[in-house]
């Protein structure tokens, strides 16, 4: 095992799809030694293998201060190679590694956000080693030379766990997975199961062969509410969408057996645009709000909603619709009418409305001496 | 003459500049037939709305002010001695006789839900000794608001040249007010009741029909006036989205104020319901 094995502080990853990288990602940091976080111990102390201190600088032309030197211990397994001394690094990779006698060299290079490349040397003992790497990388246009110095000194023995460790992480990833996969499936959550990098992909079938079954069952009303209440509209018509699944043909065979059966609530759900349409005209058109049957109100909400507004020719042909009352009318304070709610129908004109010509000539006035 | 010419001339220019920056102030108006001035408001974001700031006739969406300073100023159960002057009161009311002794809970209740002007009047002169007195602390309330478009003449919504609001410092109010738990409470309520210390009790149904036929709708208040026409706040939540509307001036503020809700709720879950452009004729 090496004996300075590091990783960069870790990118946060937000997306569900990055999690079975995150997962293994974990595990790995969790081996991460030196600098960016609190050290994982993946050995125990005694043992056939080496523990050695590991010192770690960097420093950076230009830097007001200088880094302070990071220390850790390590173990390493006792048949160790010389380049098990390299530093490794995410989204590294070493080339180029040369040895002669008890020296290493090496080149490394590094892609993703932060592409770099850099060459170093490392000189060990049974006991010890020193090692130096000049690293270049650009950030924001600007090119950048670090130096990272490294030593190493055998100070006892120890025993390597670290594949252990890694084995017992991934398996608390996998299971973490499973159970996320399983309520993720139960609860519609089609991009875990269908996008590029989605972290249950290996489950796309088994998601949509659900999806396909949802588009037989959800024919049925009452099936159609249950799935509807369990997983969002919005995650159920993105399930149809992703495994391509007729939604349309489903909504509407529901739609229609909703309004056989006079289920109001169904038809207003929004889902059945079309029935609230051919409907609301025979329960709402031309009704006052108040008076609807509260049975009705689900559908007529909705008619409302589509049909009044911007285009709509809003109560255009209908009837003066009540007034709010008074159980006195306006009788008793002077110059005054009195606030009330009940029976009485009144038409009521609205106040008039701002006319913009008359804004004009108030606002010069305020502006101009005249 | 030349002068007023002048003055004309520029103001048509003016008039022409005025709607484009207007518009470019005010969010869009999708109903422009459905009231003098409205305001919907999602999450305290105001999505849509027409004229808010001008100042209009509030009718008994004054009470909501009017319950508000009640309720910083004594508590729910402090008892009330309703005047001759309350009893008399017109318009909407319970049928309060002088003498009666009520908490100020269920008096509040009278106000909120059947807009009870002599509720409303028996409240105001217990918190202040007078109306007079009251509506002061009503316009000093108002300034502390941050209201530039209010001013009260009376406590409970009567028309009078003085008296009038904004849609958007009534949303302002009307938010102020829902931040009191006592007052949330009693406006969500379908039906209401008052008593009196010696056992008589009135029974009414909340004006705001809103309740129990949206759903989410969680009060707020009606209003009317012949000046003011028919006046609605009404408040709704559904999950964490919160949506508001105020409506002054609004001849069919019932089925207006639902397609308002409704098509927030839409909004809000980024909905892919067409926006409402149907030339399908409209309920009434």
């Amino acid at each position: 095992m090496c004996p300075s094995r590091f990783v960069r502080a870790p990118a946060v990853h937000r997306s569900l799809p990055s999690l079975a990288f995150a997962l293994l990602f974990a595990a790995s940091a969790a081996l991460a030694q030196p600098g960016m976080g609190q050290q994982t111990k993946t050995f125990k102390i005694g043992g056939p293998d080496e523990l050695w201190d590991v010192t770690m600088k960097m420093e950076m032309p230009g830097m007001p201060m200088a880094m302070p030197a990071q220390t850790y211990q390590s173990c390493l397994k006792k048949d160790r190679k010389g380049e098990d001394t390299i530093p490794q690094q995410e989204n590294c990779r070493t080339t180029d590694v040369r040895t002669v006698g008890n020296k290493v060299t090496f080149a490394m290079e590094c892609t993703g956000k932060d592409p770099m490349t850099g060459r170093g040397e490392i000189t060990s003992t049974p006991t010890s080693y020193d090692g130096k790497m000049q690293v270049k990388s650009t950030r924001r246009g600007q090119e950048m030379e670090m130096t990272q110095t490294f030593s190493g000194k055998k100070v006892g023995a120890c025993t390597d766990e670290s594949e252990k460790f890694i084995a017992n992480a991934k398996s608390a990833g996998d299971s973490q997975l499973a159970k996320i996969c399983g309520d993720s499936m139960e609860a519609l959550q089609f991009e875990l199961f269908t996008g590029k990098d989605a972290v249950c992909v290996s489950q796309r079938k088994a998601f949509c062969d659900k999806v396909g079954g949802l588009g037989r069952d959800m024919r049925e009303p009452a099936t159609f509410k249950a799935v509807v209440a369990k997983a969002s509209m919005d995650y159920v018509q993105g399930s149809f969408r992703a495994c391509n699944v007729n939604f349309a043909e489903t909504s509407k065979a529901a739609c229609s057996k909703a309004l056989s059966a006079k289920d109001w609530a169904f038809v207003g759900n929004g889902s059945c645009d079309d029935d609230v349409r051919t409907a609301g005209p025979t329960y709402c058109q031309g009704r006052d709000y108040y008076l609807v049957d509260r049975s009705l109100t689900s559908l007529c909400n909705r008619y409302a909603r589509l049909t009044r507004g911007a285009g709509a020719v809003a109560g255009a042909g209908e009837p003066a619709a009540p007034g709010a009352t008074s159980t006195k009318g306006n009788a008793g304070a002077p110059q005054a009418s009195a606030p009330g709610t009940t029976t009485q129908t009144v038409p009521t004109p609205a106040a008039p409305k701002a006319d913009p010509v008359q804004q004009g000539v108030d606002a010069l006035r305020k502006l101009l001496p005249f | 003459m030349a002068r007023r010419g002048l003055v004309v001339a520029v103001a048509l220019a003016a008039a022409a500049w005025l709607p484009a920056a207007a518009r470019a102030a005010e969010p869009p108006n999708p109903w422009p037939d459905a009231a003098a001035a409205y305001l919907v408001r999602i999450d305290g974001v105001e999505r849509w709305a027409a004229a808010a700031s001008t100042r209009q006739k509030p009718a008994s969406l004054t009470k909501i002010l009017t319950a508000l300073l009640v309720l910083e100023a004594v508590a729910p159960t402090a008892e009330v001695v309703v005047s001759a002057r309350a009893a008399r009161a017109d318009g909407a009311r319970i049928g309060l006789a002088a003498g009666m002794r009520m908490r100020v809970a269920d008096l509040l209740t009278a106000m909120l839900l059947r807009s009870a002007n002599d509720a409303c009047l028996a409240l105001a002169e217990h918190v202040a000794r007078s109306e007079a007195a009251f509506v002061a602390q009503m316009n000093a309330r108002a300034v502390a608001m941050g209201l530039k478009d209010s001013h009260f003449a009376n406590a409970c919504g009567f028309d009078a040249p003085d008296h009038y609001a904004s849609a958007r410092d009534l949303a302002v109010i009307a938010d102020t007010a829902l931040a009191q738990p006592a007052f949330a409470d009693i406006v969500a309520r379908e039906q209401g009741t008052a008593r009196t210390r010696d056992g008589r009790v009135f029974r009414f149904d909340n004006t705001n029909v809103l309740l129990g036929r949206v759903d989410g709708a969680r009060g707020v208040k009606t209003g009317w006036t012949k000046a003011a026409g028919r006046c609605l706040v009404g408040f709704a939540q559904r999950g964490n989205t919160r949506v508001l509307v105020v409506l002054l001036g609004a001849p069919d503020r019932w089925w207006d104020a639902v397609a308002m809700l409704e098509s927030a709720f839409d909004e809000a879950r980024g909905s892919r319901v067409p926006a409402p452009s149907s030339t399908a004729p409209a309920p009434r």
